[in-house]
């Protein structure tokens, strides 16, 4: 017996089909707004340029006095400032070895404005970005993205990742894995 | 954006969820039209309607019955005779043969003048019960309808016909009303279901895209760090987010890219230093072959000149005198060439690091500089020499390693004697500071780490990586084949060297880090060591013993 035929069969009186058939279109529409909504999920980072950075709020985990001794730092709190944002991991080895490059450039930035701010994305199981930093002599500020919803928010799906974010707080450039000398200071001049 | 992938598994989700609840809508469905087929049918209706017609007849024919009765007793001659003679015994014995002809039905039967005073009365002896009886009274005239005299008869009726009655109707209701609300029912159960189903079916959607873009985004993920290798970028990783197999791929997707990078860079050192090498074969060849007859030449000219000239003699004496020892510098350093050039391949086998260094140690102790490839000048190894106290720190536990003794030995004294040389060039060591120097080693996980320390002036960060190239010195009397050499015999045995600052002596601190027996990459090691040993090449031939 198909739908139909039971349909036919059902009873002429408008009243109980007409509700049935609004209850289907209902629950339709519903499904199909929501796989829509699931549709808009995150993109990859290098299509964020020309896009507003989506904000942050995560805990600072080495050099607050950088940031005036905050404990969790707001992309939006530093709005005004070009913000390079470097999305690493202690146990990934071109970010660690990209860390003295970023470290050496980090002087000249400061003194043009420009804050560079390492998000870690370990979990607690991963690595401490703390005792990574004591160790290795980082002065940049790093906050700790342990649950990835920044890098998530960033499309960041390798590591590392470079994300400029100009002083408007719109996404200028995107790059990924480890930048020499060169490239950095090129990615960083292009962008602003 | 949306994966295909993802689609996919929420259809599959989908379906499998809703399939079966469809069709168990529609076996309901059916189910429920059957039911309703077999109990709501219209012929049950109607012999229920019938049954009823048929109970209010037999009623009515019962209560005809009575009647006729009735009527019987009525019209009997003797008992209108006995009224007209108003004989109140005549009509009590015409009342109690009526009675005895009756059909049972009868309570009382009763003579009435118009004042309703009874003239005979006889009755069947019990009153009516109420709760089974219901009570019907027919009153008949006797005789033309001036007559003073009526009958009055009283029936009883069994209540239960009615009650049966009653109940038939209440049924009969009942179901009428049931079969009307058919169509209700139907549409209720419809919409449950039809609720049901969009409820279970956009949970599945969601539930769906949720599962899969957990494995899609992480597969997209290594796809995209993919694109990057295959451009040639080893330099990315992938995140490692979750707890599943594609968080285990992720892990040994990096893993294999660490691997990579690293045998790449093993592999194009070594080729740089094949490179090397053969030119430093060339070099040999080309410097080593002319030196015997300039030397001869030279020597034959200051034997066969008999002038007495002394200027001249003297002349030719300074100039055997320079040639010879040119001649002897450029022959050590040729020899230092041909080393480098003729350096064996590794050939690994099982040691105890703890005898390694104990050897070492002693040999190191005894060693002159003449047996030394970079010929020194001084003795600077022994523990009491001049320059520097060299401390050895061997373990005590017996570490198992794969290596080529004969080769890590030289590059044990390449670096020793690398840290002393170090040593000697901080101010104030020739005044009779005495450098410390210290060897040591270590098991960290999966790996044997060997440390050669000193409190020498240390290598700068931007040398760090240079001091290993071939030719690349700092020492006036340097080939700049030391390190380089170490460096070659360390990534031949799959290990690694690096120099940083020491943490304990404030001078340089080379590392060596081995990898362990049972590993993977030293088993590697061992099996070319297996193919080179399968053809064999001149080996040991230009190695010297450290």
């Amino acid at each position: 017996m198909t739908v139909l035929t039971v349909l036919r069969r059902m009873p002429e009186e408008a009243g109980p089909t007409g509700s049935f058939v609004g209850t289907l279109a209902f629950v339709a529409l519903a499904a199909v707004g929501l796989g829509l909504l699931l549709m808009h999920g995150p993109s990859r980072a290098s299509a964020m340029v020309g896009h507003d950075a989506p904000d942050f709020d995560l805990p600072v985990v080495a050099n607050a006095p950088a940031l005036g001794d905050a404990a969790t730092l707001s992309l939006r709190a530093l709005r005004g400032h070009p913000v390079v944002l470097d999305f690493w991991a202690t146990w990934c080895p071109p970010c660690r070895a990209e860390v003295p490059v970023l470290e050496a450039a980090s002087h000249g930035w400061h003194a043009a404005g420009i804050v560079l701010v390492g998000v870690n994305t370990d979990t607690p199981d991963q690595g401490d970005p703390r005792a990574f930093a004591a160790r290795h002599g980082v002065s940049y500020p790093i906050v700790h993205d342990a649950s990835g919803r920044a890098a998530r928010a960033f499309g960041v799906d390798i590591l590392p990742t470079l994300v400029v974010v100009s002083a408007e707080g719109r996404v200028v450039a995107v790059r990924t894995g480890a930048l020499d000398e060169g490239e950095l200071g090129e990615v960083v001049r292009k962008a602003l | 954006m949306l994966g295909k992938s993802e689609g996919r598994l929420a259809l599959v989700i989908l379906l499998t969820a809703t399939l079966p609840l469809a069709s168990a809508m529609l076996l309901a469905y059916s189910l429920l039209d059957y039911a309703s087929s077999v109990y709501l049918r219209p012929e049950v209706e109607q012999e229920l309607e019938r049954g009823i017609e048929l109970y209010k007849d037999y009623v009515r024919i019962a209560k005809d019955g009575m009647k006729h009765e009735a009527d019987a007793i009525a019209s009997d001659e003797s008992l209108r005779a006995a009224a007209r003679a108003n004989d109140s015994l005549a009509c009590a014995h015409a009342l109690e043969a009526g009675f005895a002809r009756s059909h049972g039905e009868i309570v009382t039967l009763a003579v009435e003048d118009t004042d309703g005073v009874a003239l005979a009365r006889h009755d069947r002896g019990r009153p009516i019960d109420d709760a089974t009886e219901h009570k019907l009274e027919l009153r008949l005239p006797l005789g033309p309808p001036d007559t003073r005299f009526t009958l009055v008869a009283t029936f009883a009726f069994a209540r239960r016909y009615e009650t049966q009655l009653e109940r038939a109707g209440r049924i009969h209701q009942a179901y009428s009303q049931l079969a009307k609300e058919r169509v209700r029912v139907y549409a209720s159960y419809f919409e449950a279901f039809a609720v049901l189903l969009g409820i279970t079916a956009t949970v599945t959607v969601v539930l769906g895209f949720v599962l899969a873009r957990g494995v899609t985004t992480r597969i997209s993920r290594i796809a995209n760090a993919i694109n990057q290798v295959a451009g040639g970028n080893l330099d990315v990783r992938v995140p490692v987010t979750g707890s599943d197999e594609m968080t285990e791929l992720a892990r040994v997707f990096n893993r294999m890219l660490t691997d990579m990078q690293q045998s790449r860079a093993r592999i194009e050192y070594l080729q740089r230093l094949g490179a090397w090498q053969d030119m430093a074969r060339r070099l040999a060849h080309e410097i080593k072959n002319p030196l015997t007859p300039i030397q001869l030449a030279v020597q034959e000219c200051h034997r066969k000149y008999s002038g007495h000239d002394p200027r001249f003699r003297s002349l030719l004496d300074t100039t055997l005198e320079i040639v010879e020892e040119e001649v002897g510098t450029l022959r050590r350093l040729v020899g230092n060439f041909s080393n480098f050039a003729r350096l064996p391949p590794v050939e690994v086998h099982e040691a105890s690091l703890r005898d390694f260094m104990r050897e070492c140690s002693e040999q190191l102790g005894h060693l002159g500089a003449e047996a030394l490839d970079e010929g020194l000048d001084d003795s600077f190894v022994n523990a009491e020499g001049e320059a520097a106290q060299v401390t050895w720190e061997i373990p005590d536990m017996a570490i198992p390693v794969a290596l080529d003794r004969q080769l890590m030995r030289r590059v044990m004294v390449n670096l020793v004697r690398n840290a002393v040389q170090a040593v000697r060039e901080v101010p104030g060591t020739k005044e009779g500071r005495r450098g410390r120097v210290i060897v040591s080693a270590d098991l960290a996980p999966d790996a044997v780490v060997l440390s050669v320390e000193d409190d020498g002036i240390g290598v700068p960060d931007e040398l760090r990586e240079r001091v290993f190239e071939p030719y690349f010195t700092t020492k006036e009397d340097g080939t700049g084949l030391g390190l380089a050499i170490v460096k070659k015999i360390v990534v031949e045995h799959n290990g690694s060297i690096a120099v940083r600052q020491s943490a304990r002596l404030g001078g340089a601190e080379f590392v060596i880090t081995l990898p362990l027996p049972h590993s993977l990459a030293s088993n590697a090691a061992a099996a070319r060591s297996n193919r080179s040993l399968e053809d064999p090449p001149s080996r040991r031939t230009g190695a010297t013993l450290c």
